[in-house]
């Protein structure tokens, strides 16, 4: 009893990448909730057990599974366990060859179940299993190395199941099902074990951090319609479980029917519920029906693989771009969801050519463009009127701080001409403070000569000169008026050293204990530091 | 009988306005591991926050079970011959379709209407809300589906997080994933339209998001009503609400301390405005 419910409780743990896993028969992502469902109506059975003997906890849980199996995989479950019931029938406690034996029973018992048995998935792991307890049974009876062994072949079934069955290969994934079923062992063989603490770490997941996923919409591209699945609990006193296979088998695709001559569970995605129904009906009570649109079902789950992609660029209908004078820039303005094209200040021409091209290559014809540089406009507005076919508009950033005010401003929500005017507005929240070294900036004309060796800017233009970044730093942010500020971001240049920045930060917290303080890396720059308060 | 009204725990209703205008809340289900609890039932939004920090466990959200929507309604069914329920937006939660089960499965005779807010916290509310005053003062039922319908569109919410990590484990981020990712710190600001998570601006800072709230709501012309919603932040609410005064008094702003399930897939730092009224855009 307690060996199904670890199983159970580590099945459960995993439900959710069992479903992820779920390409085959069709992938609409239900496996390991469907196979949770049914173990737990089982347990429910089991543990309303009249006789607490082996073979009566075993003989309920599998009666259980078969009221509450839900899916293919649950339903080749509950057959698994309708074997192992039969192999235990009218024992007291269960050896290993007692589990040989219910195993084999298993093994048949599942393939019946289905019309159209496919090698790759829980059927061949469940085959490949009592292959391997046919082997290992022989002069055992220490039952935890037996279903260690049994555990391994699982382990090493399922590894194969991608090689048999070509849609998991091209998926990249596991068999669900199978892995489902593995999954339940282990935590039987756990709970002999008697170390279910740190399971987790024993045995990592086939999927989880080691293996890619891949999206189904990719690899199982829908074909056609998959009708409704359809399933039921059918009760009678003289049912024939082949017959009803062998006429339900032309109704439909995935067909599963187990059960025996009272009480058989049936499976099928059909395109006619209501026929398969009535002619259910006309051999005894029907129970448990359930019927759902496969095609609704696929389309939840592909909506869910969409949820959990990685970020997408900010909106289409609003296309950004960004002119940096670093590659780390670009990727903070990339982070943001804006494109970017990195001009080098040493080669304007060549940066003035990548930037056209980039403006050309914009698809739907809208773009904004953020020079971020007051060298740079002008070659911007040249190009804005040059290009006839995207529709550029310049939103008049001329300092770095300013183009990532303009960029957060950014909503996706409204139109084009609404975005210019909310990221025009947040150019002007914003201060931005460049130092770097006087030497620098000896070709800037608007640059007055100065001997001191570092120079401040403010909003592009020169603002203080001093001995060291610090003090600069310090000289021109007393300039400004910050009683409303309440962040400073300092992009440092990969030439300075980080305890630089280290000191530069904790000097900025020290002596406006009421900013917050952000330090980002950005690439290469002229200046030593570009600061933005707002 | 008037009809009843019923809702799902998501529409954040304080306990007392349920109570005095008679809305029924069905909860949903909070899952910490194994252990599964009613939303605000069996699991109070202190002992959530405080359970959020402490456990390693993530939890995850389910929608009611459809047992629950039938026993609700074959309680009500009782007193009166008609329904309405409105519920959590159906892009978000299978609450809807739980509560259309449990109209099959309930076992009384009685009309039951099951309407999709496409909305969750107090904007859901304030529709509930609206449906029981008009059928507190005799409507009939399809008088109250139209009150309904009119007042979807007047309903908004702007919502400021501090991340959206938890929005994204939860697997309902939506659109607003285009805000995933940033190198710098950001407070993204996130609206429901069209039953969907939209992204609706980011700021550097929290007070600039708190701004944006409070723009949001000066945005409108005429507001009938107006809750300022939060989970773990009941400072940043009040603050909120002490500046929301010179647009709407302050005495009728509700405070709503978010449910666990929205806290689930939001994290303990969302601070929200709802707001029912007419905008004209300028």
């Amino acid at each position: 009893m307690e060996m199904f419910t670890a199983g159970t409780e580590r099945l459960q743990h995993y439900a959710f990448n069992i479903d992820a896993l779920n390409v085959f028969p069709v992938p609409d992502g239900d496996t390991g909730s469907n196979m949770l469902f049914s173990m737990r109506a089982a347990l429910q059975e089991a543990r309303n057990a009249p006789e607490n003997s082996a073979s009566g906890v075993t003989e309920a849980f599998a009666r259980g599974a078969l009221v509450g199996a839900r899916g293919n995989s649950g339903i080749i479950l509950s057959q698994f366990w309708q074997g192992l019931a039969q192999g235990v029938n009218g024992k007291q406690f269960i050896t290993a060859s007692d589990l040989a034996t219910s195993m084999q029973k298993a093994a048949v018992l599942a393939f019946q179940a289905l019309s159209k048995p496919v090698e790759g998935t829980i059927l061949t792991v469940i085959n490949d299993i009592a292959a391997a307890t046919r082997r290992e049974s022989v002069g055992t009876d220490d039952l935890v190395s037996f279903l260690e062994r049994v555990v391994d072949t699982a382990r090493e079934s399922v590894a194969e199941t991608p090689r048999q069955l070509p849609i998991l290969r091209e998926a990249g994934v596991v068999d669900a099902g199978g892995w489902g079923l593995q999954i339940i062992l282990e935590g039987a063989l756990d709970y002999l074990r008697s170390d279910r603490e740190d399971f987790q770490q024993q045995h990592p997941s086939p999927s989880a951090g080691t293996r890619t996923v891949n999206p189904p919409s990719k690899t199982a591209p829908k074909q056609g319609s998959y009708g409704c699945c359809t399933e039921f609990l059918l009760r009678g006193n003289d049912l024939d479980p082949d017959k009803i296979r062998a006429v339900l088998e032309k109704r439909g695709e995935s067909l599963v029917v187990a059960g025996n001559e009272k009480m058989v569970r049936v499976h099928l995605h059909t395109e006619e519920p209501d026929g398969v129904v009535l002619y259910a009906r006309s051999l005894g009570q029907v129970d448990h029906l359930n019927i759902r649109d496969m095609d609704e079902q696929h389309e939840t789950f592909l909506q869910g693989w969409k949820d959990r992609m990685p970020a997408t660029p900010l909106q289409d209908a609003v296309a950004v771009l960004a002119l940096v004078p670093s590659d780390g820039l670009a990727s903070v303005f990339g982070s943001l969801g804006a494109q970017s094209v990195v001009v080098d200040e040493h080669n304007l021409s060549q940066g003035v050519e990548d930037f056209q091209k980039a403006v050309e290559a914009q698809p739907d014809g809208k773009v904004v463009i953020l020079p971020n540089s007051r060298n740079l406009f002008s070659a911007a507005e040249k190009i804005c009127e040059s290009v006839p076919n995207p529709i550029a508009a310049i939103v008049p950033a001329k300092t770095i701080p300013q183009g990532i005010s303009a960029v957060l401003a950014l909503n996706p929500g409204e139109d084009f001409e609404t975005n210019i005017g909310l990221m025009t507005g947040a150019i002007e929240q914003v201060h931005s403070i460049e130092i770097g070294k006087a030497a620098g900036y000896a070709d800037l004309r608007h640059i007055p000569r100065t001997d001191a060796k570092f120079v401040g800017l403010l909003e592009g233009e020169f603002a203080a000169g001093g001995e060291d970044a610090w003090t600069v730093l310090q000289e021109v942010i007393g300039t400004l008026d910050t009683d409303d500020a309440e962040l400073v971001t300092v992009y440092h240049s990969d030439s300075v050293a980080g305890d630089v920045v280290k000191e530069i930060g904790s000097n900025l917290h020290r002596s406006y204990p009421h900013f917050e303080v952000e330090t980002v890396p950005a690439g290469r720059l002229r200046p030593d530091f570009i600061v933005s308060i707002e | 009988m008037a009809v009843q009204v019923v809702t799902d725990s998501v529409a954040d209703l304080p306990p007392q306005v349920a109570r005095e205008l008679g809305i029924t809340v069905v909860p949903l289900i909070v899952n910490f591991g194994s252990k599964a609890y009613r939303d605000g039932v069996d699991l109070s939004a202190d002992q959530f926050y405080k359970k959020l920090k402490d456990s390693r466990v993530f939890p995850t959200t389910s929608a009611p079970p459809p047992m629950a929507f039938a026993n609700t309604f074959d309680d009500l069914a009782g007193d009166a011959k008609e329904i309405v329920v409105l519920t959590i937006s159906t892009k978000l939660s299978g609450t809807h379709d739980a509560a259309l089960q449990g109209r099959r499965l309930m076992k009384k005779p009685c009309r039951v209407e099951v309407i999709d807010s496409q909305l969750a916290t107090m904007g859901e509310g304030f529709i509930a809300m609206k449906a029981a005053q008009a059928a507190k003062t005799g409507a009939s039922l399809d008088e109250v589906k139209e009150v309904v319908q009119k007042n979807l569109t007047r309903s908004e919410i702007l919502a400021a997080f501090d991340t959206l990590e938890y929005l994204r484990r939860g697997g309902r981020i939506g659109a607003a994933k285009a805000y995933l990712g940033s190198m710098l710190n950001i407070n993204p600001l996130i609206t429901l339209r069209n039953g969907e998570v939209k992204p609706a601006g980011r700021t550097r800072s929290r007070s600039k998001a708190i701004d944006s709230l409070c723009a949001f709501a000066k945005d409108y012309s005429s507001i009938e009503e107006l809750a300022v919603e939060y989970t773990a932040c009941r400072e940043d609410a009040e603050a909120l609400i002490d500046r929301l005064d010179s647009i709407f008094p302050k005495e009728r702003i509700y405070r709503s301390r978010m449910t666990p399930v929205i806290g689930t897939h939001t994290g303990p730092g969302l601070l929200v405005v709802a707001v029912l009224g007419d905008r004209e855009r300028k």
